[in-house]
């Protein structure tokens, strides 16, 4: 083997071997040089990136430390109400000064040198500002105004929080779309969100692995051995997805079945098991709740920061926080609604046993994330294979018998970084 | 109950899940247990969401049956070191815990640590757990949480 694995040179103008988006490059899942691009691209500018749910900050002074990208930034209620979102990071020399992920604060103190901001980044003083009996301090030129934390732009929609560092985006619902904002409002129409919790576990794997799985329909019925035996997704159910007209964003939209048996779908299907039963019904224990019309799982994808999941009655938000180019915190946020019955928050929780690390239908991801990455980085010159449904470049179908969804979001890659 | 009673419970609690033998985990709950895997985040804050969340043994078998027939991942070893049990009162016990886990031919790492919040009730057969709680202090976990803490 004399053969050796050599990454593309940075002038080499993209990875890509050919046109489309059928084939994908290995190297994008751990290209160094790369990442540092997409961050920059995808999740600094020209993006809203997910922040929080209204509900984790419910009263003023309620902050909640998180990330966008690799960058630590606080998500925190004024006096007035408004939720501003500012970089954790202090203005004088940089520290993270937020170590708590969750509190209630009237002012924000950086401990180092004790400069101390307003919940709206405003520098509100800092120590000797004018000397010590007559001796240093600042010049007479130090404005405070001129030195607060960088507040990021902030859209608070129905409960959910985004937020961007790029002041330039574009309005929140032309970056989901008009193709997409029905469904997006399906979940968030207003109506008061409870929290339940959190799940989050660490994936090493490519941010963008989660995007494509979650753009994925054809590995839910294969790899999920729970979801075809119990019939909650599977390709015959009645389902549609939808994407953004630049590919970016995706809705998987799927009604389930009764599952068992279904020559088409299950024959040759080694991973399904025609004999499982369950013992105690509470996994499946699904209530059709009203606002559905009809779909019992709707996917999203919002690129680059959020999946969006509702599955039966199981609802979160998944945030991607990349930790460099192979790997990414994925933080679950379980969430209900203030009018649950009692049963209903119970069936919620109960139901979050399919979901977050020791999901039944979720821990396999992450599992086959990492066996994507561990052989992937191994050999950088080779390709995936994305072709199931054809070779074009992402769009809108009737089924999900395809990888569409991915080659969109690759189209969105290629287009945006000039790939 | 004495402190040996609860000693002895929880060497055949990692004993059990550490040779993968889950019916007889499953065997040291009362019929109606609740067993719980929670990131400390959560208990802290009285948010009720947990990674796993079983009523009876009816759920317990149900996962037993997903992690021993359904679920895909990488072969593994767990190991629970269980500390000593602090008895709270006549029937509750916290007991510390870590379980280091080796997957495949990578290097063994911790998989998570915290504390067993656990009500107790003495059966014919002994200790039986009326709920346990395994409260976990890292909010990470490395990828999956295939066994239960």
């Amino acid at each position: 083997m004399n053969e050796s694995v050599k990454w593309l040179p940075m002038s080499s103008p993209t990875p890509f071997k050919q046109p489309g988006t059928h084939r994908i490059p290995n190297q994008i899942y751990s290209d160094a040089a790369l990442h540092e691009r997409e961050l920059e691209a995808f999740f600094y500018k020209r993006h809203w990136c997910y922040a929080a749910l209204e509900c984790e900050i419910p009263n003023a002074g309620d902050f909640k430390a998180t990330m966008i990208g690799e960058r630590p930034v606080i998500v925190v209620r004024d006096r007035d109400g408004t939720v501003n979102v500012l970089e954790n990071r202090c203005a004088h020399k940089g520290a993270k000064f937020c170590q708590k992920e969750f509190g209630n604060a009237k002012v924000f103190v950086c401990p180092y040198h004790q400069w101390g901001y307003r919940l709206n980044g405003d520098l509100a003083g800092v120590p000797m500002k004018n000397g010590v009996a007559g001796q240093g301090g600042m010049d007479a030129d130090f404005m405070l105004e001129e030195h607060g934390l960088n507040k990021l732009k902030t859209h608070v929609y129905n409960g959910i929080i985004f937020a961007s560092f790029d002041p330039e985006v574009e309005p929140f619902e032309s970056f989901v779309s008009t193709d997409l904002m029905p469904f997006f409002n399906r979940t968030f129409d207003g109506r008061k969100l409870t929290l339940l919790g959190y799940n989050r576990q660490r994936i090493r794997g490519n941010w963008k692995l989660m995007q494509e799985n979650i753009k994925d329909p054809y590995h839910p019925g294969l790899l999920h051995v729970f979801f075809v035996t119990f019939g909650l997704w599977r390709a015959d159910q009645k389902s549609e997805l939808r994407i953004d007209p630049r590919g970016r964003h995706a809705q998987m939209i799927s009604t389930r079945n009764s599952g068992g048996e279904n020559s088409e779908v299950t024959k040759g299907v080694t991973s399904f098991k025609q004999t499982l039963k369950l013992e105690d019904p509470s996994l499946m224990d699904v209530v059709q709740e009203d606002w559905w019309g009809g779909p019992t799982a709707v996917m999203q994808t919002i690129f680059p920061s959020v999946i969006i999941q509702q599955q039966v009655n199981s609802l979160s938000t998944r945030q991607i926080i990349p930790q460099g180019p192979e790997a990414f915190d994925f933080v679950w946020t379980h969430f209900g609604f203030a009018d649950d019955t009692p049963e209903m928050t119970e069936r919620r929780l109960k139901q979050a046993n399919l979901f977050g690390p020791a999901g039944l239908v979720s821990l396999d991801d992450g599992e086959v994330i990492e066996y994507c990455q561990a052989a992937t980085r191994a050999y950088p010159d080779g390709e995936c294979v994305v072709e199931l449904g054809g070779k074009d470049g992402g769009q809108a179908t009737p089924h999900m018998v395809t990888e569409t969804l991915i080659r969109g979001m690759y189209r969105y890659y290629r287009d945006t970084l000039g790939l | 109950m004495n402190l040996i009673d609860v000693i002895g419970l929880n060497a055949r609690y990692g004993d059990a899940l550490d040779r993968f033998d889950l019916e007889s985990w499953r065997a040291l709950f009362t019929t109606n247990a609740v067993y719980r895997a929670q990131a400390r985040e959560n208990f802290d804050r009285g948010l009720p969401l947990a990674a796993i969340y079983l009523e009876g043994h009816g759920m317990m078998a149900d996962r037993i049956m997903t992690i021993e027939k359904t679920l895909v991942f990488a072969p593994r070893f767990v190991r629970h070191l269980i500390g000593l049990p602090t008895l709270v009162d006549a029937d509750r016990a916290r007991t510390p815990f870590c379980v280091v886990q080796t997957v495949t031919t990578t290097l063994p790492e911790i998989l998570a640590t915290g504390c067993y919040h656990d009500t107790l009730a003495t059966a014919a057969e002994g200790v039986r757990l009326l709920s346990r709680n395994a409260v976990y202090d890292n909010a990470l976990i490395p990828n999956s949480l295939v066994y239960p803490l």
